[in-house]
């Protein structure tokens, strides 16, 4: 360790709450050890804890990376991720960082964005980053920092975090960091109080078929006159629960639309360059504009799909039950509405059945079925959107329960609601 | 005069018209998929009560099928068929042949220019038509298309199909294509060793004949030393095939340019007999796994020796030599939870295969490769079917490595 490093580490932990340098104070003395300690980047800690494992984290923004690894790694679309593990159970854990990014980079990855071959073979070039680089297993008792090196995420760094133990024990963390920059929908709502406690309806299996049934076929405009595209997606599941599959399943948040982002957005479509956060309009059910928007983008920002999520007042089994629409972008076209729109494939079964797919590939769903309530609309009489855009479906809304731990393509459960798809 | 103004515009307007319609509204036309020609190289696999066939268009195939050059848009149509003699009814899984699939009217769309408003309609219809459909009734059967991304070489794909009666179906596809030939295609597998030189082991004799086994790779001649063999794979050849497909490995095509740097190095005087490459989204940079058939077996089960590297491209050099990444482990590391997420690892033990060589002293191969490493050898048992997360059993070999 250089003297410049440690110079760094002693003004990291100045600036940090008690909590850590009570932490980093118990950590085990001995000369490996420490050496192994990273500071974090900046006073934007974020802890969370369960069983015998916490952890915290902090993400750098782009001048915060800059003055630590001395390069600008934003602009090569690296995005460090600082975390903290501390390990307070008898079983060995060991960390694993493609659940933060499928793509991370290793530190010689990063190290190559930035320098030539000539320079890489250089051990002080790469050890930049090695040596501040997290490590994987984490001893019974032990505290371990470090980096993880990850794709950028603008606004809110969304990732989850997994951890398994020696002991046959699994810990799922997701964490929501706001970096400088971006404005999100995540966390607007506070789900707790959507309702009043009275307006919470617990249904059985035949009250929750009945009560999904009943709910509106399509979302409206803020007036509440004017029908939508279809609430075709439905889901039984806590928030944490959720948020963990989606972001397992590669799905992004979104960002509210402003004016600054509309200019991204339409930027980024001429361009192709991929702007990950383009904005969803507002869509209205219950009266309010969605509680969750995420997307889940493709081969570039024409390619992407969109989903909306309300939370129903109804509880199945003690789990919020949360009504939905998803679209699949195709292109861009223009239109007299909104100027520009995204052009939206009119076949939202086959939208509804991959997102289904995507899901539970990811591991995320325990059962699944289905239930009318939308109302069918032939391939030959197709409704229309609020933006104009053609749809034609089933008329069946599919019902995906949330697990809370992985389940396997095996372990998925069919649940019959009383309907089935007949054909796609 | 002011009946005259508008004249001029509006007959040009007019002739504008006539010429756009000339050469842009064109009807559609497209070919009975029935009588198309690649349905002669239809690949059928049954399991239990289903039966699933697959066959692959090639971009001239394609063209001639719906009018429309699809390969130079980057989408690749494959054609599946379902039959299904069960009970029960049983739902394809599209994501599962390609988890980014276009959908039939995104193709439709991105073909949309240069058609008659009843062409276009006509044309969107075709396709939509031609898209299989995702539920077989028992006794049914269901034939169509699902709109893929396009990758040169063998088309490989899983077909996953679950059941209403709790029950997973996953058949995996090699459709090789014209033209191409995978590195491992030109190995002759089956007389590779004699059956005296096949050891069988089982899990308490394992551990041990990997420790014995070679550290590391060599030169053509066998005297200097090459990388080290920091990954065994036990699999089924299914489970292999399977694992690389789920875990979006690609195969190289026979003595290509990528895998120069591979075929340097040998195990028992031979080449790698599989190099498999996984290439960043948002760069240049790829993890390349090289595989060797051991005389091994375990259950039944082919055991391979394998080296897992990371392949840096130097950006700023107009050759663009490449090179791998001194640090083996995280290549190893990735590995491991690639595979793990994917639903392809059943078992993971770590052996020792050399000894701890420190970054501030790398050891140099025979082709100038200087690499550092804790010396464990991460020996991943796959699963031919989808294993949870939390399934994923520790051999309790080497303890785990620290990173």
């Amino acid at each position: 360790m250089t003297s410049l490093h440690r110079a760094n580490a002693l003004n990291a932990l100045l600036a940090i709450p008690v909590t850590m340098i009570l932490s980093a104070w118990l950590m085990p003395a001995n000369a490996e050890d420490t050496a192994q300690q990273v500071p974090p980047p900046n006073e934007r800690l974020h802890v969370q804890a369960e069983g015998d494992l916490r952890l915290t984290s902090a993400i750098p923004g782009a001048d915060e990376a800059r003055d630590i690894f001395g390069v600008n790694l934003y602009s090569k679309n690296v995005q460090p991720v600082w975390l903290q593990v501390e390990n307070l159970g008898d079983d060995d854990m060991w960390l694993l960082p493609l659940g933060i990014d499928a793509a991370y980079y290793t530190p010689l990855e990063t190290a190559s964005r930035h320098f030539g071959l000539e320079r890489l073979l250089q051990p002080e070039t790469v050890n930049q980053f090695q040596r501040r680089k997290m490590v994987r297993m984490i001893k019974a008792g032990e505290v371990r920092s470090g980096y993880i090196f990850s794709r950028v995420d603008e606004g809110t760094k969304s990732f989850n975090v997994d951890v398994v133990s020696t002991g046959d024990e699994t810990y799922r963390m997701t964490f929501f960091i706001p970096v400088p920059g971006l404005r999100l929908d995540h966390y607007e709502t506070n789900f707790d109080e959507l309702y009043d406690a009275e307006e919470i309806v617990e249904v059985d299996l035949a009250g929750l078929i009945a009560g999904l049934e009943a709910l509106p076929c399509c979302v409206t405009d803020a007036k509440g006159e004017n029908f939508g595209d279809p609430l075709n997606i439905a889901f039984v599941g806590n928030i944490d629960d959720m948020y963990y599959s989606f972001l397992r399943a590669g799905w992004d948040e979104t960002e509210t639309i402003y004016k600054s982002s509309l200019w991204k957005t339409l930027k980024s479509s001429l361009a192709n360059s991929g702007y990950r956060y383009s904005p969803v309009s507002a869509l209205y059910v219950f009266g309010r504009p969605q509680d969750i928007a995420l997307q889940r983008t493709r081969a570039s920002i024409n390619q992407r799909n969109h989903l909306r999520l309300w939370m129903t007042p109804m509880k199945f089994e003690g789990e919020p039950v949360w009504i939905g629409q998803i679209s699949r972008d195709i292109g861009v076209r223009f239109t007299t509405k909104t100027i520009t729109t995204h052009k939206i494939d009119a076949d939202v079964d086959e939208t509804r059945e991959f997102l289904l797919e995507d899901m539970y590939y990811s591991q995320a769903l325990s059962k699944i079925g289905y239930v009318s309530g939308v109302g069918a609309a032939p391939y030959d009489e197709p409704r229309g959107n609020l933006t104009g855009d053609p749809y034609f479906t089933d008329g069946l809304r599919v019902v995906m329960w949330v697990s809370s731990s992985p389940k396997s393509l095996s372990e998925l459960k069919i649940q019959e609601l009383g309907v089935w798809p007949q054909a796609r | 005069m002011p009946l005259n103004k508008p004249h001029s515009p509006y007959w040009l307007l007019c002739l504008c018209g006539l010429l756009l319609v000339g050469c842009a509204g064109r009807p559609y036309v497209s070919q009975d998929i029935a009588s198309a020609g690649f349905l002669a190289r239809t690949v059928t696999q049954e399991q239990a009560a289903i039966r699933v066939s697959a066959a692959v268009p090639d971009a001239g195939e394609t063209a001639s099928l719906w009018g429309l050059s699809l390969y130079e848009k980057g989408v690749q149509p494959v054609w599946i068929e379902v039959e299904n003699s069960s009970a029960d009814t049983v739902r394809l899984s599209i994501w599962s042949i390609d988890s980014d699939y276009y959908s039939p009217l995104e193709v439709a769309w991105m073909n949309r220019g240069g058609y008659s408003k009843e062409g276009r309609a006509a044309m969107e219809r075709t396709l939509y038509d031609a898209a299989i459909d995702r539920r077989i009734p028992p006794g049914e059967k269901r034939s169509g298309f699902v709109f893929t991304h396009l990758r040169p070489g063998t088309k490989g794909f899983n077909v996953d199909l679950i059941s209403t009666e709790l029950r997973s179906y996953t058949f995996t596809f090699f459709v090789p294509m014209p033209g191409f030939t995978a590195d491992y295609m030109a190995v002759d597998f089956e007389n590779l060793y004699t059956d005296d030189e096949v050891t069988d082991l089982n899990i308490d004799t394992l551990r041990a004949a990997l420790e014995q086994s070679p550290c590391c790779a060599t030169d053509a001649s066998g005297t200097q030393q090459g990388a080290p063999f920091n990954v065994v794979m036990i699999g089924t050849d299914l489970a292999l095939d399977r694992a690389m497909l789920r875990a979006d490995w690609q195969e190289t095509e026979l003595n290509s340019a990528t895998t120069a740097l591979a075929r340097e190095q040998h195990y028992r005087g031979r080449r790698p007999d599989g190099t498999f490459i996984k290439t960043r989204g948002d760069g240049a940079e790829r993890k390349e796994l090289r595989l060797w058939l051991a005389p091994l077996q375990v259950a039944g089960e082919r055991v391979w020796l394998g080296q897992t590297g990371t392949v840096v491209i130097d950006r700023f050099s107009q050759s663009a030599p490449s090179l791998i990444s001194p640090d083996i482990d995280a290549a190893l590391i990735y590995l491991i939870q690639n595979t793990w997420y994917s639903q392809s690892l059943q078992r993971l033990g770590f052996i020792r295969a050399t000894n701890e060589v420190s970054p501030a002293a790398p050891t140099e191969t025979f082709d100038g490769l200087r690499y550092h490493t804790n010396g464990l050898r991460g020996v991943l048992w796959l699963s031919e079917e989808p294993v949870g997360l939390d399934d994923v059993v520790n051999l309790e070999w080497e303890s785990m490595p620290r990173d």
